[in-house]
């Protein structure tokens, strides 16, 4: 076999066209589409990843909001509950001093009529003695007795 | 003519009426004084008008005679 050294040089020359064509108008577009493809693919993973940041952002932000608003809930509730308990003491020491009069009230209404019953009594007590007195006087004293004292007591008249 | 009433326990004699007809016509004026028992005095007298009571009994004088003693 034979080389010929110009059909090397016209197959390396042919080659070199070839490859000069297609780069130029094959592998550079098909460059520049998968080049364009890969950087719309990246600038997608990276606004995917700012909205996966950013939503993890508003989650962190939601769940602080949500304990603020719990702990301010609690906090309403044990002011309320604090309010209520001393209202409730508030009502219960008006109510014993209210008692605590009313019982003295009675105590001083049960006294009175206590003392008013005795004074009743004794009053009683005075009549029955003078009409005791009065009859035991009448059958002791004689007739001349009853007149020597009305005299005594007409000659006072003066 | 008013009228004037004198209470006394037992009939009163006629010595002590006239004491007392003279005592009220001194301070009861020209009355008609009329008499009437009354067993509750026991001892002592009450003369009475409409508008005048004197009344003269026995704790009167037992008053008396606790103060003399």
């Amino acid at each position: 076999m034979e080389i010929n050294i110009w059909q090397i040089l016209f197959q390396a020359i042919n080659f070199g066209v070839i490859l000069f064509v297609l780069n130029k108008f094959m592998y550079k577009p098909i460059l520049d589409v998968l080049e364009k493809r890969e950087r719309k693919i990246n600038e997608g993973l990276a606004a995917a990843d700012k909205n996966l940041k950013a939503s993890d952002e508003i989650e962190k932000d939601k769940k602080a909001e949500i304990a603020k608003a719990r702990k301010e809930a609690l906090l309403i509730i044990k002011d309320a509950e604090l309010a209520a308990k001393s209202k409730g003491d508030e009502i219960i020491a008006d109510a014993k001093v209210k008692a605590k009069a009313e019982a003295a009230r009675i105590l001083e209404s049960a006294q009175a009529e206590k003392s008013a019953a005795l004074k009743d009594v004794e009053k009683e007590a005075k009549n029955l003695a003078l009409a005791m007195a009065k009859k035991s006087l009448s059958e002791a004293l004689s007739a001349k007795e009853v007149e020597t004292i009305t005299a005594k007591l007409v000659s006072k008249l003066g | 003519m008013t009228k004037v009433t004198i209470y006394s326990a037992k009939e009163l004699s006629k010595e002590l009426s006239k004491s007392i007809e003279s005592y009220v016509a001194k301070e009861f004026g020209e009355k008609e004084v009329s008499y009437v028992l009354d067993e509750s005095l026991i001892a002592g007298i009450k003369i009475a008008s409409n508008d005048k009571q004197v009344e003269l009994n026995l704790s009167d004088f037992l008053d008396n005679l606790g103060k003399s003693l």
